[in-house]
């Protein structure tokens, strides 16, 4: 592996959260080469695991603005044409808003507030669930 | 518009814009000067949004160019100016540009009109072959 693998696994470190479900958090200022490792990570990991859900969590993003938006658009797609569906999570009051005033329809992109939403939308659409342990 | 040339404001931040990493630097300062002049985070995160148009604006259709930000007091009134200033080709329709899903790059081509509604005022003034200055303005 070379240095620049490496430190595009360190920056983007997905998890498998369950058999078929991605999470990967972006953290910081997402730039064209940041979306593009994002883009690469992510389908080497669905690749490699076959999974069916990616959660793309945003919350940390420090601006969403038209190019992020761009990009997030194109990862989606990208990762719908491995047969993986991706769900972003950390869609806060304020991105939702920002995605408002810049006119962003998502379209067709499962979005969530929270990462847990996500996670239980994904679990549910892989026909699981949590149950909680009858009290002994 | 007057607003903006109230008071001769002084550049409290300048940069240069000449790659990602520079406009990612423009955003973290107009963070923290947002922060210092008392915005609330909806209006810290609309003016850091603010900037990244901008910046990337200049980048990607100028090559690059001078992003400055301001404090600044009109009266009673105080707030932010960003300014983007470049050299490039300029704008030849501004009326055309300002328009949703306007863009000779073959993007979403919807920063200018978003410039605009999340800030309060916005002035633009280009000359093709000469360049480009973008202002836009947020009161506190
Ligand atoms: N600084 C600039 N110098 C020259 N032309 C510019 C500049 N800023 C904007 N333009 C012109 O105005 C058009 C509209 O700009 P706008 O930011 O709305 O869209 P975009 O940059 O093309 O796409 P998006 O911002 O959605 O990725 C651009 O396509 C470009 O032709
Ligand atoms: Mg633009």
């Amino acid at each position: 592996m070379d240095l620049e693998q490496l430190e595009k696994q360190e920056n983007n470190p997905i998890n498998v959260l369950w058999d078929d479900v991605l999470m990967l958090p972006v953290i910081g200022m997402v730039d064209s080469k940041r979306a593009q490792d994002i883009m690469d990570i992510m389908l080497e990991e669905i690749e490699r695991t076959s999974s069916q859900f990616v959660i793309m969590d945003v919350r940390g993003v420090v601006v969403v603005d038209s190019a992020v938006a761009n990009h997030i658009v194109k990862i989606t797609k990208a990762t719908s044409l491995m047969g993986c569906t991706t769900i972003i999570s950390g869609i806060t009051p304020l991105v939702a808003q920002s995605l408002v005033h810049l006119g962003i329809d998502l379209g067709d992109i499962v979005t969530t507030a929270r990462v847990s939403d996500a996670f239980s939308l994904a679990l549910k659409k892989l026909g699981l669930s949590i149950v909680k342990n009858e009290q002994s | 518009m007057s607003a903006i040339r109230a008071d001769s404001p002084r550049p409290y931040f300048n940069l240069s814009i000449n790659n990602e990493q520079d406009v990612g630097h423009a955003v973290r300062e107009a963070r923290s000067e947002a922060y210092l002049a008392g915005f609330d985070k909806p209006n810290i995160f609309k003016l850091c949004t603010i900037v990244a148009e901008l910046c990337r604006n200049m980048l990607y259709h100028a090559g690059g160019g001078e992003f400055v930000i301001r404090h600044i007091h009109s009266g009673n009134r105080s707030g932010i100016e960003i300014e983007a200033l470049d050299h490039g080709p300029g704008i030849a329709d501004i009326s055309m540009a300002m328009q949703d899903h306007f863009s000779t790059r073959g993007t979403l081509g919807i920063g200018l009109p978003a410039v605009k509604r999340l800030s309060d005022e916005m002035h633009i003034e280009s000359e093709p072959g000469k360049g480009t200055v973008v202002k836009a303005l947020k009161w506190l």
